[in-house]
């Protein structure tokens, strides 16, 4: 669905680029999570997978055209919800009256279930709203904007303890077998549930990039300290690894230790998702 | 959705969105340019009607042409708004429109309705003048009301164009639409320059464009085009500086259009 193929980009002429031949491949019906480090050009991907920046080099294309090209059947097909957004003077309704005609795919029947669920109400102006309160508000509509890519940077900050919970059962009510939702976060603990697919970005590479149940075939989390642990990290309650599943069944995944383990070690990581 | 360049659904979309968000500051913008004009008419009318013999038409044309020629330019500055900021540029740039759609809102907007709306606040403001005169001062001189809406008509075509001569109300106009494109251009090329900032730097580049052709006149009019020119037809220096003024406002909107269609959300080092 989107291909990102040999990417070149960097904000500045001199010094070396964000993404170098960069190539990253998403298919319908995904919840990805984008995960990377502070400055790794996890907002910047988004933005070029949006087409609101032009690479250097190479390609990004969605269902086979240019997102570069701005096409307007294109752009009624992304929608992005950036970590910092503007909103208008008026209430949600108004909101919604003015911007859902631009998508063809807007359903006001799911606008008002995702509103329910965040127990928003749509006659309040968008205003007088809290910041989280004006993101979920957005969130909403972006959820019922039917576009098949939708692209979230951040979404979770600036939510309270509940509302993640509710982000998390909206993006859940909302997934079809079409949509693609990208989620770009450092906070992969209020996503880790959702996630269908893991990419981890670093220094213009991609460390990982792989389906949650093969990361779960693949790897197993603990706190036994095996010999060929990738990651071992010590805590409180004793150490927890990152170590290669050698029994080949499924074993739930902890995000936060799996980052951690594809940032220390990339080759070893890169190794095990490659070997059949 | 069909991909074509224009579209009038998207058309009216992206307007009703453009005067939905901004239809209020608009409202605004016109209400205190109707209340300045009105100060600004009644004070000449209180000024002039007991003191010179200066024709009322004569003023109404330069006070009113000096503040259009500022209010225009005002506007002109005030398209694009949504380029400001990172989050409103997001929003502008992934509006399921074409960058043609998008300008041509900004343009009718800022451009044409701006000029429109001018022209009507001018009239009320006449009406407004000639009211509170009546009732402040009514053994004052109060001229009757000027018909403003016919100002395009008189600016651009001057007030007799019988010989098809080019009239000084023709270029003015001109160089006022020449003006208000290099606005335009300036508010996609520097969206993050106050509107007073913008202002002062396209109106330099403004006196520029203007110092160069005058230039250009002087050495064509010292050269080749008084030959050409015919007392009884063309006025060759005038019919020089419009088309050149015209040709400012087509480039300058033609660029705006470009450099917008080009716009990315994060502006990069050209270094």
């Amino acid at each position: 669905m989107i291909e990102i193929k040999n990417l070149q980009f960097g904000y500045s002429r001199k010094g070396a680029p964000l993404f170098s031949d960069f190539s990253l491949s998403l298919s319908a019906g995904q919840v990805v999570g984008l995960l990377g480090k502070n400055g790794a050009g996890k907002s910047t991907l988004i933005y070029l997978m949006a087409g609101l920046l032009t690479p250097d080099a190479g390609q990004v294309t969605m269902h086979g055209v240019d997102v570069r090209r701005r096409l307007p059947s294109t752009l009624a097909d992304v929608f992005v919800v950036p970590e910092e957004f503007e909103l208008p003077s008026m209430s949600l309704n108004r909101y919604v009256a003015v911007n859902a005609p631009f998508y063809p795919r807007f359903s006001m029947e799911a606008l008002k279930s995702y509103l329910d669920i965040f127990e928003m109400d749509g006659a309040m102006p968008l205003k007088s709203m809290s910041m989280g309160q004006r993101k979920k508000s957005f969130i909403c509509f972006a959820l019922a904007s039917g576009t098949s890519l939708l692209l979230l940077d951040e979404p979770t900050n600036g939510l309270d303890i509940p509302s993640k919970s509710q982000f998390r059962k909206a993006i859940a009510q909302s997934m079809t077998d079409e949509r693609t939702i990208v989620v770009s976060t450092h906070q992969v603990r209020d996503i880790d549930t959702l996630l269908d697919h893991v990419v981890i970005v670093d220094r213009s590479q991609v460390l990982l990039d792989a389906g949650v149940r093969e990361i779960g075939q693949r790897l197993t989390f603990g706190s036994e300290v095996v010999p060929d642990a990738l990651y071992v990290q010590s805590t409180p309650l004793g150490p927890v690894t990152v170590s290669p599943n050698l029994s080949g069944l499924e074993t739930p995944i902890d995000m936060e230790l799996l980052f951690n383990a594809a940032l220390t070690q990339p080759a070893r990581m890169k190794e095990l998702f490659t070997r059949k | 959705m069909k991909d074509n360049v224009f579209s009038a659904r998207r058309f009216m979309n992206v307007l009703r969105k453009e005067i939905a968000v901004n239809g209020r500051t608009l409202l605004l913008l016109a209400l205190g340019l109707y209340m300045g004009l009105t100060i600004v008419m009644t004070f000449g009318n209180m000024m002039f009607s007991h003191s010179f013999e200066i024709p009322v038409t004569l003023l109404a044309n330069v006070v009113v042409y000096c503040i259009a020629a500022f209010v225009f330019s005002i506007m002109a500055s005030m398209a694009f708004s949504g380029l400001k900021t990172r989050g409103s540029r997001v929003d502008l740039l992934m509006m399921p429109a074409t960058a043609l759609e998008k300008v041509l809102v900004q343009a009718l907007v800022y451009g044409v309705a701006g000029v429109l709306v001018f022209l009507l606040c001018a009239q009320l403001a006449d009406l407004t003048r000639i009211g509170l005169m009546n009732l402040l001062i009514p053994t004052a001189e109060i001229p009757g009301p000027i018909n403003f809406l016919a100002f395009p008509y008189n600016y651009a075509f001057g007030v007799s164009n019988y010989d098809a001569r080019i009239s000084f109300g023709t270029m003015l106009t001109m160089a006022l639409a020449a003006s208000m494109a290099t606005y335009f251009m300036g508010a996609v090329l520097m969206p993050r320059y106050t509107w007073l900032k913008m202002m002062v730097v396209m109106q330099a580049v403004d006196i520029v464009i203007f110092v160069v052709l005058i230039l250009c006149g002087r050495w064509m009019n010292a050269t080749w085009i008084h030959y050409i020119t015919d007392v009884n037809h063309v006025d060759g220096i005038g019919w020089f500086f419009t088309v050149l003024a015209i040709v400012q406002a087509v480039v300058c909107a033609v660029l705006a259009y470009v450099f917008f269609k080009r716009k990315d959300v994060v502006t990069r080092s050209v270094l």
